[in-house]
């Protein structure tokens, strides 16, 4: 899962590839920050679910 | 600020060419260069909308069209506006500039920054496929809810509710998709040396706005969710006939609405400074001061949301609250002022095309920011609200502290990006004619609103009928002054007297210390800062 995360979200040009620990970095900020959109997107319709 | 880059001018030739190069791309410029060119198309459509809006007000009476399609002209040119033009052309530039600003080969993340726009289009075919549909008897035309899609007038709707939902859900995933990005990019792929406190003020302004639209785009995604639900699938959470609550989907509506606002401006925000240090020739007044009002003003933004219903009957306490706390985004937006001012203070300014936009953009977005802390007033608001008061006041916020800002950063910035330089007289003559426009348009709706004339009403009272055609035929001139600014930007692009690598006299950034244009890949190497 966790290498497909990475595959569908990263494609650096061969020339540009960064270091692999800059690499896996981006990918845990990112999967982490898309996360927690996700969670408040549910949070959010429970809340109101719950009124 | 110094550095020790070393520009590398040799071009690469292993990306795709032609079609292929802009639908696979992963390149920030390629991918920056398609927001800007799509921001622009729906701002034309979007104008174009308007206009049919302003010929149907040139009198009064029904002129033209039947109040059904009058509304859905409203509802779709916000959206188009606020979320094809506006958000388009702040994330094109974000991507063509950050990574440049910070030292940074790419985005973080490509090819999420590639998805990112390639929802925009379908987005936009959904929210203006109604029209088309309803020419061959295929529902009743696109959203007549204005972007708001309050319930019940959204639960009761035709199929143009449901296109716009998913147009909506489309276009947040893509926000949040270029939020995460911009927040990993300046997190993570900084050059050396550049700590958080010497990124660019444009870096700043969308970091901020990066966090606000994680922060409110899943609330308004839920919301429409929760809406398509009570349209289609027999709840009733927003619809008051089976038990449900419209005002709450107000609520959720503004949680993400006035931040909003915020997302819309804090980019301008950003790069604004760096346009006024460069004509004025004069280091940036008050960095830390700026810094902190950004935050200062994007955290306030989350938590004022109400001011913009106060006439549906909240607690005294609640409305004293959301007046007071409105009121206080008025303290840290006057420290940008003052900064703004400072900066610019006895420089040695020249007046090129970016710098009448970003002297205009402060005189008038003043004008927008002073007539909202009026209507942050709950007894003032009283008589405002849903008048043309309220539309002369956010259309002073949006287009001119939104797209008068973002045209001073395409002048700014268009030499850099394609290599050659725009056409100065034709620059300054579309400053003149948006500006002089402009304010014909909008000041006369301040008084019309001030006499009472309500907005989204497609005929008026007869009293209105002088400010409303003074209004039309302004606006109809804004509109046209604005195919001065495609053609010179095409124009730009497609040749032109050759741009030196830093452009302006007194530019100051990484960005300028590359050839004009940038290479395809910007630094092999990262710069180092000093």
């Amino acid at each position: 899962m966790a290498r497909f995360c990475c595959r569908a979200i990263y494609k650096m040009d061969q020339d540009h590839k960064p270091d692999e620990a800059r690499r896996s970095k981006s990918v845990k900020l990112a999967l982490f920050f898309g996360a927690i959109a996700v969670l408040w997107y549910v949070v959010s319709m429970i809340v109101v679910w719950t009124q | 600020m110094s550095t020790t880059t070393a520009a590398h001018h040799d071009e690469h030739h292993d990306h795709p060419t032609g079609m292929m190069r802009w639908f696979t791309t992963t390149n920030h410029k390629d991918i920056g260069t398609m927001y800007l060119t799509f921001a622009l198309i729906m701002f034309m459509v979007g104008g174009a909308l308007i206009m049919a809006v302003r010929a149907e007000l040139f009198q009064p009476g029904l002129q033209l069209m039947k109040p059904e399609f009058f509304n859905q002209l409203i509802g779709v040119h916000a959206l188009i506006m606020i979320f094809m033009a506006l958000m388009p052309a702040a994330t094109g530039f974000a991507n063509w500039m950050l990574p440049l600003q910070i030292g940074a080969p790419d985005m973080a993340l490509p090819r999420l920054n590639n998805w990112g726009f390639w929802l925009l289009p379908p987005a936009a075919i959904l929210l203006t496929a109604p029209y088309l549909l309803a020419l061959f008897g295929i529902g009743d035309g696109a959203l007549a809810t204005g972007w708001t899609f309050y319930a019940p007038l959204s639960v009761q709707g035709g199929i143009g509710v449901d296109f716009a939902i998913f147009a909506v859900h489309l276009l947040g995933i893509s926000s949040v998709m270029g939020s995460i990005n911009v927040i990993v990019t300046i997190f993570n792929m900084r050059a050396p040396g550049m700590t958080m406190m010497k990124l660019p003020m444009f870096a700043w302004g969308w970091l901020i706005t990066a966090f606000l639209l994680i922060a409110t785009i899943p609330v308004l995604a839920g919301a429409v969710t929760m809406l398509l639900t009570d349209r289609h699938f027999g709840t009733h959470f927003f619809d008051a006939a089976g038990g449900g609550d419209p005002i709450l989907f107000q609520h959720l509506f503004w949680f993400f609405g006035h931040p909003e606002v915020y997302i819309l401006l804090l980019p301008v925000w950003g790069f604004m400074p760096q346009i006024l240090q460069t004509f004025a020739r004069k280091p940036m007044y008050g960095y830390k001061a700026q810094v902190y009002s950004l935050w200062a003003i994007g955290t306030l933004s989350v938590v004022v949301w109400a001011h913009h219903f106060f006439t549906i009957g909240m607690p005294v306490p609640a409305l004293l609250y959301f007046m007071y706390s409105t009121m206080a985004i008025s303290l840290p937006l006057a420290v940008l002022f003052y900064c703004w001012i400072a900066t610019i203070w006895k420089g040695s300014m020249s007046f090129e095309t970016p710098m009448l936009f970003a002297i205009g953009w402060i005189i008038l977005f003043g004008i927008g920011g002073l007539t909202g802390l009026v209507l942050a007033d709950v007894a003032a608001d009283a008589q405002y609200h849903h008048t043309y008061f309220v539309v002369a006041h956010f259309h002073y916020t949006l287009f001119a502290g939104g797209i008068m800002g973002i045209m001073a950063g395409v002048y700014f910035w268009l030499p850099k990006m394609t290599g050659h330089m725009y056409n100065e007289k034709l620059g300054k003559l579309h400053f003149w004619l948006t500006a002089i426009s402009f304010n014909l348009t909008f000041i006369p709706q301040f008084f019309l609103g001030l006499a009472g004339m309500p907005r989204r009403i497609p005929d008026y009272a007869l009293q209105f009928a002088e400010f409303n055609m003074i209004s039309s035929i302004a606006a109809f001139v804004l509109g046209l002054s604005q195919l001065l600014f495609v053609y010179n930007i095409i124009s730009c692009a497609r040749g032109g007297k050759k741009a030196t690598d830093k452009v302006w006299e007194g530019a100051d950034g990484l960005e300028w210390t590359l050839p004009s244009p940038p290479p395809y890949h910007s630094f092999t190497e990262q710069p180092v800062i000093k």
